[in-house]
């Protein structure tokens, strides 16, 4: 016996459906049934609470609007007197009684819904809970500027924090800026208050040089392996004076055109008095007297920097000029300055702590016994050996800042071989004032100024072969350094390539307009090539406006080379269980509501590891992925309703489908042995539709559950054309279209599933079995499913059960399967159309 | 109607491969009780309930035709059925092409000379096996207005169906093409042949095809084959889990190992249950992979016959399937099987020892049996066992009780209604026994009948069992019979009890045994061997016996022939019983014992009854020798 409560909502179920015929109805099946005016009203509910204590119900079908509407009341209120869901309510108004003005026919749908429901709700069980503790500490991945941003929230809000940068030093790319737009303001300004506040704010835990190596655990309580690059210099001693960086290696152009060794000593002829100290002093023969009273000649390659000819010498003829005197290309300054082995990336690093590149250190790769930086280092820094450091880390939650990185356009039409074809990054260095050139604009060919400088946009974005995407702040900061240049050197000739000018943005369009008067020359242009003119470049490109080539001949070209997912960035979404987009960073759970949330829960994403995007934007992600973690891990223990879903071992053939279907991480491998994380299950059912055992189901929409719907409904009515609608998008635009009175026919009888995905090839089948006219699936918009790709899934499904109603002489037009947003209601409306023409019988 | 059946897993999982009903003493048709088991159960069939649902619709469908237009068809008076590929290829999700198969079949005809008439549809074995026998007959009524001749089929299952639940006039295809196909033009190639049960054990074709498939390649045997062949273990789609995986792991690797290129076999469903193997998302290399071939594919690509594609093109526009109703009639289906197969099972469990899944077909005979006592078709005998038990508590209807009461004691002896009544001899030889040794124990007033036969025939026994459970009243128990020691243990589920043999294990050095110079068969009771695992214990016991040699029948321990007297056997299908008794005393015979030893008082009436032999109880043989006297 099933206690059946009837709504009659003033006159707008009752005033359609004739509530006495279902009362009669449902009481002579033996079904306890009491009806009211306003169920919802405080009088209903409490007829609902009495009715169940009196007669002892222990299952509930409640018949009245959509459970969108007000199944939250009733849920409470069924709460308060059996489990909460022990109960099913069947939608007899935005889906029955506001589709249709025919009585008869609304009536008729309304006992099927309801028969549905009633046979659904046999058999459901009582769902607990449980509670699952959580860390409150926090692992944030990446520090640039969003990560740094992050962590400083957290910070505040009394989460610990540990900061893991692969980088020697914070700040990611932001550090390397110039300047930014659209304040023109200095990015290491910006940037420095907040470097320092992270590394002075006593709950933040910073580890530099550091990488995730792996990554397990569960939401609230995962744990991390991080592995820590030797730095060989002893981070606590090393006091950042510099003074084995000590170095007069001087470039004449910024193009690293410089030799691989230098000296390390100087023989001031003017002081030497040519008395052979030194040379007897150099153990390593790197000095030589060729014959008594001669200059000595110094050999770099022998010398090993233990400065012991120094200290012979009385007359301070010999001068250090490096303490290292090997000379490699900087990385921070992206090839165009250069570093030497022991080094700190720039000089405003932070933090400000040298290291030593075992690649290059002539010590470390075993070259000579060198003792440049050891012996000239005051706090005894220097270390001998360092293998560096493995630790555990256990944190609640994850929150990954890793990153963009510009897109590789070596081999291309933009010939970036070239040296004066730079990228945007490299011309920020170009123009920062502890950039490579000290802040010059020159040519890197040359070190010349150049008197026309072209920018080229969408270099390697917006295009179908590279990246399609956008990369969204490239036409602000190309304008930003044309703008830049231009005040400094009116004289240059600054020109910009660009597909289409996107300023959208709090004072972008005025930034951009101030551009054009400075006599910035804007072309609208697809460039096809850039190839060498004597010493100069000469661009080749089409003006889009006027449909003709131009040339524009010019001494740098400056590309604004696309934004992708850093190598950082792709290493997390192999070792994290992460969605990415097809455009390669990692996919939010939701673009729009939920957008520092990734499919697995307890870890948060913002920044560029996202998509590209400005550096406000990065502000704005990392706070509001701080102010997520903070919910997450507000209370000690999260409750987590067990709707999800569940494996029955004896059945498993381990195939591991369910895993792979997972989006969620929430199928793990166990000794050889498949289990559901329950925290990280969102219940929606998609490992359950292609279980080819059973082994796996949900414990609230279960198989039996779905189709006891459709056979209660179908028993009642063999016309009907079942709608599985998912709960997200189809079930919606079906209540919108009955909310906006757009009429469809009664035939149609909606089943709401958690997700599309959930939809077996049995579901889809079997209403078919019972003489079903036909079977519609409503899902979510293509790439927008709310559960990733579940929609994808019940797509390709479709396909296989119509070829199978083909080939049974069915009919495959009797299934079919749409997309529609929650906003639909009428292409709701359409898609029912559909199905109704292609189905009509004669 | 009561429906008793339930809470056991076995009858669903069961792959019906009918391994153990070869090897049934009685012969039983367990497949079919499982079959009807079923019909109760409804079971919802793996890949979410998704091809027992096809297999509900295809019954009433019409298929489009799908072979190939290529194909010479509707010719002669012969016609092929070709069964549900499509469906699979359809439905499976991973890329296939059974379809294949159908094709090569007509072609396969078509080089020898048949244009056949085309059946499509279902064949509704999987109907048939998972229980929906409704559907089942709706699809046999159409099927036999189709068909009105000789049908060709390739696949076992279809095979198996037409012929033996359709009963239409069918011939394999390689029964068909026998002698007609010469060797091959393509190449040799090295093959081993999978035998589905469906043509093997259920229909005993394990020649045909091997010898076409001799013609054409290399053929060797997986380590199982023929009767003994390893099922795929899946059956109706019923049974996917982690044993029929494990079970399909095995029979792949016995293929690998035997070095052939392809593995071939006659069943769809064979092949795409092993085919599953390799297609799971976590398979890694374990087994090996080898091509799982249709038969009729094989034969023709090795003889180079050009197999053409499937039709396509099908019309999306079709008709709604017809509703149908059915009416439960559960008392139809179940007396359409036969009442004496349900109680001819002897409950020797004989048939748990050849399942590869180790599942027990005598739990749901007994389950079944209840379901039968409930409805009245129960054979006679056994209602009046127990109407002779609530009478007098005795099987026999001896009102005479046994009682030896002494006062609290810790050990109580349970001698057990054939004891008392038939073979009194055991009983007093225990009782001096026990005396002899000393034991504190009594024969408690109100013992009864263990309610063994009312629980193996279908009966309520909580009557006996509480009356029992008073008497002995959580004291130890000493039972002599072997059926009294396995149901007091097994279903009361708290009694401390031990069989004579065990009690008096360790305990015959205390008495003062004189030799016996005898050489004897030592028969295993099913409830004392195969139901409790006790078969070295008795040997040891009676290998105590100064001068006494043991030999083994040629059947002994696991595989133990029963004596045919257990589950109501014996009373309710004497000629059986009796059969059953003779078959075992003809191999004691050729034994030349001069004694048959078993420690089950049931056993020794049922054998003696049979035979020239003494039959005697290890008990016996212990009192003889401790009185000193020869056999």
């Amino acid at each position: 016996m099933v206690g059946v409560f009837l709504c009659s909502c003033g006159t707008n179920i009752a005033g359609i459906v004739d509530i006495d015929v279902l009362r009669d109805c449902f009481l002579k099946q033996g079904h306890e049934v009491e009806d009211h005016l306003f169920l919802c009203s405080q009088a209903g509910q409490d007829l609902i609470k009495k009715t169940v204590r009196e007669k002892g119900l222990d299952r509930i079908v409640i018949a009245s609007c959509s459970p969108k509407h007000h199944g939250g009341i009733f849920k409470d209120c069924v709460g308060e007197v059996i489990n909460p869901y022990m109960w099913e309510m069947a939608n007899i108004r935005e889906q029955c009684a506001w589709t249709t003005l025919d009585k008869d026919k609304a009536t008729q749908k309304a006992k099927a819904l309801i028969t549905g429901a009633i046979q659904r709700v046999q058999h459901h069980s009582p769902i607990g809970s449980i509670d699952v503790p959580v860390l409150k500490r926090i692992a944030v991945i990446g520090a640039g500027i969003a990560g740094m941003h992050a962590s400083l929230e957290l910070a505040d809000k009394g989460f610990e924090v540990i900061l893991v940068e692969k980088e020697p030093n914070l700040g990611g790319n932001m550090v390397r800026l110039d300047r930014t737009f659209p304040t023109d303001d200095c990015a290491m300004c910006t940037i420095s208050p907040i470097l320092n506040d992270v590394m002075m704010n006593k709950r933040i835990k910073i580890h530099t040089m550091t990488k995730v190596d792996k990554f397990e655990g569960r939401p609230g309580e995962y744990r991390l392996t991080l592995q820590k690059r030797p730095r060989y210099v002893d981070f606590l001693k090393c006091t950042g004076c510099g003074a084995c960086g000590k170095s007069e290696v001087q470039a004449s152009a910024p193009t690293f055109n410089l030799p691989f060794m230098v000296d390390r000593i100087r023989i001031s002829q003017e002081n030497c008095t040519m008395c052979g100290a030194c040379f007897k002093a150099c153990l390593h023969g790197a000095i030589s007297q060729v014959e008594k009273k001669t200059i000595p000649l110094y050999d770099r390659t022998k010398c090993v920097g233990c400065w012991k000819c120094r200290e012979a010498c009385k007359f301070e003829a010999l001068q250090i000029i490096n303490v290292c005197p090997v000379v490699v290309p900087s990385e921070f300054d992206l090839g165009l300055g250069y570093r030497k082995a022991v080094f700190v990336p720039n000089s405003q690093a932070v933090p400000l702590k040298y290291l030593r590149d075992p690649i290059h250190c002539l010590k470390l790769n075993g070259t000579m016994d060198c003792q440049g930086c050891a012996s000239v280092c005051g706090p005894g820094a220097i270390l001998e050996d360092d293998s560096g450091e493995t630790l555990d880390i256990l944190v609640g939650a994850v929150v990954v800042a890793t990153g963009y990185q510009e897109y590789d356009l070596s081999g291309t039409e933009y010939h970036i071989d070239n040296p004066n074809v730079v990228t945007g990054l490299q011309l920020e260095r170009l123009l920062s004032p502890a950039g490579p050139t000290g802040g010059k604009l020159v040519r890197p060919s040359d070190g010349i100024v150049p008197r026309t400088v072209t920018f080229i946009q969408c270099a390697g974005s917006r295009d179908i072969d590279r990246k399609e995407y956008c990369s969204k702040i490239c036409c602000m900061y190309a304008t930003k350094n044309a703008r830049l240049i231009k005040s400094d050197h009116p004289e240059i000739d600054v020109k910009v390539c660009y597909t289409d000018l996107r300023a959208a943005g709090r004072g972008y369009e005025e930034y951009f307009d101030k551009a054009r008067e400075m006599g910035i020359e804007f072309i609208r242009g697809q460039v096809g090539e850039v190839v060498p003119h004597g010493d100069r470049l000469m661009v080749k490109c089409e003006d889009t406006f006027l449909g003709r080539p131009i040339e524009l001949p010019s001494d740098l070209v400056v590309l604004s080379a696309a934004m992708e997912p850093s190598i950082g960035t792709i290493e997390m979404e192999k070792l994290v269980p992460l969605v990415s987009g097809k455009d390669g960073f990692i996919a939010p759970m939701h673009i729009k509501i939920a957008p520092v949330d990734t499919t697995t829960m307890g870890i948060f994403i913002c920044g560029t590891a996202e998509s590209p995007k400005p550096i406000q934007e990065c502000i704005t992600d990392a706070g509001a992925a701080a102010s997520r973690v903070a919910s997450f891990l507000g209370n000690d223990a999260m409750t987590v309703d067990l709707v999800t879903a569940y494996i029955d071992l004896d059945r498993c053939t381990r195939c591991g489908k369910c895993k792979e279907i997972c989006v969620y991480d929430a199928i793990r491998e166990v000794d050889g042995q498949f289990e559901v994380v329950d925290i990280s299950c969102r219940a929606c059912g998609k490992c359950a539709a292609d279980c080819p055992t059973n082994a796996i189901d949900l414990r609230f929409n279960d198989d039996i559950q779905l189709e006891s719907s459709a056979r209660g409904i179908m028993q009642v009515d063999k016309d009907s054309i079942i709608a599985y609608s998912c709960e997200q998008c189809g079930y919606n635009a079906a209540d919108l279209a009955g909310t906006a009175k757009n009429f469809y026919s009664t035939e149609i009888k909606i089943i709401k599933v958690p997700c599309s995905g959930r939809v077996s090839l049995a579901h889809m089948l079997l209403p078919f079995e019972m003489g079903a006219k036909g079977v519609m699936l409503a899902a979510c918009l293509e790439d927008q499913c709310h559960y990733i790709d579940g929609n994808k899934d019940a797509k390709k499904r479709v396909e296989l059960a119509k070829r199978t109603l083909d080939i049974m002489g069915i009919g495959s037009d009797r299934l079919q399967f749409f997309n529609v947003s929650s906003a639909e209601g009428d292409k709701f409306v359409q898609a029912v159309k559909k199905i109704l023409n292609d189905t009509k019988e004669d | 109607m009561e429906r008793s059946c339930g809470g056991v897993e076995g009858p669903i999982e069961c792959t019906t491969c009918k391994k153990c009903s070869l090897t049934c003493p009685a012969e039983l048709d367990i497949p079919d009780i499982i079959r009807l088991y079923r019909y109760q159960e409804s079971p919802k069939g793996s890949h979410r309930g998704l091809f027992l649902l096809t297999q509900k619709m295809m019954a009433r469908s019409d298929p489009e035709p799908w072979l190939s237009t290529e194909l010479d068809t509707e010719k002669d008076d012969v016609y092929y059925f070709p069964g549900c590929l499509p469906i699979f290829d359809d439905l499976l999700g991973w890329e296939t092409n059974y379809k294949r198969a159908g094709n090569a079949g007509v072609a396969l005809l078509n080089h020898v000379g048949i244009s056949p008439k085309i059946i499509y549809g279902c064949c509704g074995h999987d109907l048939y096996y998972s229980g929906n026998l409704d559907h089942f007959n709706v699809l046999k009524a159409r099927l036999k207005e189709k068909i009105q001749g000789k049908v060709v089929v390739g696949c076992a299952e279809c095979y198996h169906a037409l012929k033996n639940l359709h009963g239409l006039d069918v011939v394999h295809i390689s029964e068909l093409l026998g002698g007609r196909i010469d060797g091959p033009r393509v190449s040799w190639s090295k093959v081993t042949y999978h035998d589905p049960c469906r043509l093997g054990r259920y229909n005993g074709i394990y020649d045909a095809p091997r010898s076409l498939l001799g013609s054409v390649s290399v053929l060797n045997e997986m380590d199982n084959s023929k009767e003994n062949s390893l099922c795929c273990g899946v059956s109706a789609w019923l049974n996917c889990n982690s044993a029929s995986k494990d079970n399909r792991v095995n029979r792949l690797r016995e293929a690998v190992a035997t070095g052939a290129d392809n593995l071939v076999t006659t069943c769809c469903k064979c092949r795409i249950h092993l085919d599953c193997v390799y297609h799971e998302e976590q398979y890694k290399g374990d087994p090996q992979k080898i091509p799982i071939v249709d038969f009729q594919e094989f034969i023709a690509d090795s003889i180079g016959i050009k197999v053409p594609e499937s039709a396509t093109g099908f019309s999306n526009k079709g008709k709604r399937l017809q509703v149908l109703d059915l009416t439960d009639d559960l008392e139809g289906h179940l007396l359409s099987t036969s009442v004496d197969n349900l109680f001819n099972c002897t409950t020797c469990e004989r048939c748990r020892e050849e399942c590869d899944f180790e599942f027990n077909p005598v739990e749901v005979v007994e389950d079944f049996r209840r379901t039968f006592v409930s409805e009245g078709w129960n054979p006679e005998p056994h209602g009046k066992i127990v109407e002779r038990l609530k009478q007098t508590g005795n099987v026999f209807g001896d009102e005479e009780k046994v009682i030896r009461s002494s006062r609290a004691t810790s050990h109580v002896y349970f001698p057990g209604c054939v004891a008392v009544s038939r073979r009194p001899s055991l009983m007093t030889d225990t009782i001096t026994i026990l005396d002899a040794l000393g034991v504190d124990y009594e024969i408690p007033e109100g013992l009864v009948c263990c309610g063994s036969v009312l629980k193996r025939t279908g009966h309520d026994a909580s009557f006996l069992m509480e009356q029992n459970r008073r008497a002995i009243a959580g004291r130890k128990v000493i039972a002599s019979c072997a059926g009294c020691y396995a149901t007091l243990a097994k279903n009361y589920g708290d009694i401390d009890v031990m069989h004579i043999s065990q009690f008096l294990e360790d305990k015959l050095e205390n008495l003062n045994l004189k030799s016996i110079a005898a050489r004897v068969a030592y028969h295993d009771p099913c409830h004392l061997g195969r139901k409790m695992g006790a078969y070295d214990g008795p040997r040891y016991l009676l290998g105590k016996v100064p001068g006494i040699e043991i030999l083994e029948f040629r059947d002994s321990r696991e595989e133990a022939v029963c004596c045919g007297g257990g589950g109501g056997v014996k009373s309710g299908n004497r000629d059986l019983a009796n059969s059953l008794g003779r078959k075992r005393m003809e191999e004691a015979v050729c034994l030349n014992v001069r004694a048959v030893v078993t420690s089950c008082p049931f056993c020794e009436l049922n054998l003696e009854e049979n035979g020239s032999i003494p039959v005697l109880d290890i008990v016996e043989i212990v009192a003889k020798s401790l009185k000193g006297e020869q056999l």
